[in-house]
């Protein structure tokens, strides 16, 4: 390795670690996320013990489900650019991409859910802003008598 | 005609005027030396042939009273215009000294303006109600240097920038989350079946 090859290799190692290129470094790392796949119903029935320190899902108007049980929880690694299709239990697959993380830390995700069968859209485009650890949620689906409601979280 | 001009008025008068001695005219014809000056005499002596011609016409013309007084009166202007002349060049001399003094005035008077408010006393104010309640000397400023670090976070919960429902409806809202930061929903009306 030349003299010059090196150097330049330091110099980008020393930007790397300055905080303004933070989210530069953080966006080259994937980013740890996580789906949760929810069925709720009105009727009653038990709350799984693992959502009820979720305390967005004890508002209105998710707290007029008497019955919510989690029917998958879904790890992700994303990098951006490269999105993570998920497979709902209602046979649509909901992509997950990272577009980019914003210079005050926040993540920029795009969100579609398309139709099992044809591979069309059917929830074309949701595009969130999300701080890391806190989630959001697409509810709405109607399955096996109940609801699904979707949540998506990235970092920590 | 250096000696010509050390004879005297009264000589010289005389001569002009034909009164003088036979010594005296002697004497005086010896002290011209030069041409120039017999020439000059000549000169002179013609004017005062006109002035004898122009005093005997007046003589005749005027009596003695009034001679007399005209004589006076030319002797008192010339005296006045001796005394006139001086008397302009004092008067300006004062108007010289007259602009210096306003100028040393004028410069004398911002000195003592320019002294008075540097020397002037500090200002003192009466103080508001609000300067006598407050506890502290607010005269003193104090720099205080802050050791702790300010940690800025990026603002929580999650928000949706753009969404396309595509061929369905939905709605957008928020919840709060566990520390009152808002989370983002998307419902959707879901009518088909998948």
């Amino acid at each position: 390795m030349t003299r010059l090859a090196r150097f330049t290799l330091a110099l980008l190692g020393a930007l790397l670690l300055t905080p303004a290129f933070a989210p530069m470094a953080e966006a080259q790392n994937p980013v740890r996320g996580e789906v949760l796949v929810v069925l709720a119903k009105e009727s009653a029935g038990e709350v799984d013990p693992a959502l009820q320190d979720i305390t967005a899902l004890r508002q209105p108007p998710f707290n007029a489900f008497r019955s919510l049980s989690i029917l998958e929880r879904q790890p992700m690694r994303l990098s951006q650019g490269t999105p993570q299709d998920i497979e709902l239990p209602n046979g649509r697959v909901l992509r997950v991409e990272l577009q980019r993380v914003m210079p005050d830390g926040r993540f920029r995700v795009r969100v579609s859910i398309k139709r099992g069968g044809d591979d069309t859209a059917y929830l074309p485009l949701l595009q969130v802003v999300t701080a890391p650890g806190d989630p959001f949620f697409v509810a709405g689906q109607a399955h096996d008598g109940g609801t699904l409601v979707i949540g998506i979280r990235l970092g920590t | 005609m250096s000696n010509v001009e050390h004879i005297e008025d009264d000589t010289l008068q005389r001569l002009f005027d034909g009164e003088a001695t036979e010594g005296e005219l002697a004497e005086f014809a010896e002290r011209l030396d030069t041409k120039l000056e017999q020439a000059r005499l000549e000169r002179l002596g013609r004017v005062g042939d006109l002035v004898r011609m122009h005093a005997d016409d007046a003589e005749a013309t005027l009596d003695a009273e009034t001679s007399n007084a005209l004589f006076d009166q030319i002797l008192g202007g010339v005296q006045e215009a001796e005394k006139e002349t001086p008397r302009l060049r004092v008067i300006q001399g004062q108007k010289r000294q007259r602009a210096g003094v306003a100028a040393a005035l004028a410069v004398a008077i911002a000195a003592a303006v320019a002294l008075a408010f540097y020397l002037r006393p500090p200002a003192t104010e009466e103080p508001t109600v609000a300067e006598t309640d407050h506890p502290f000397d607010t005269s003193q400023e104090v720099l205080v240097h802050d050791t702790h670090h300010v940690e800025v976070h990026a603002p929580g919960g999650s928000e949706v920038e753009d969404i396309d429902f595509g061929g369905n409806t939905g709605t957008i809202f928020q919840v709060p989350g566990e520390h009152g930061q808002p989370l983002a929903v998307v419902w959707i009306d879901d009518a088909e079946t998948p």
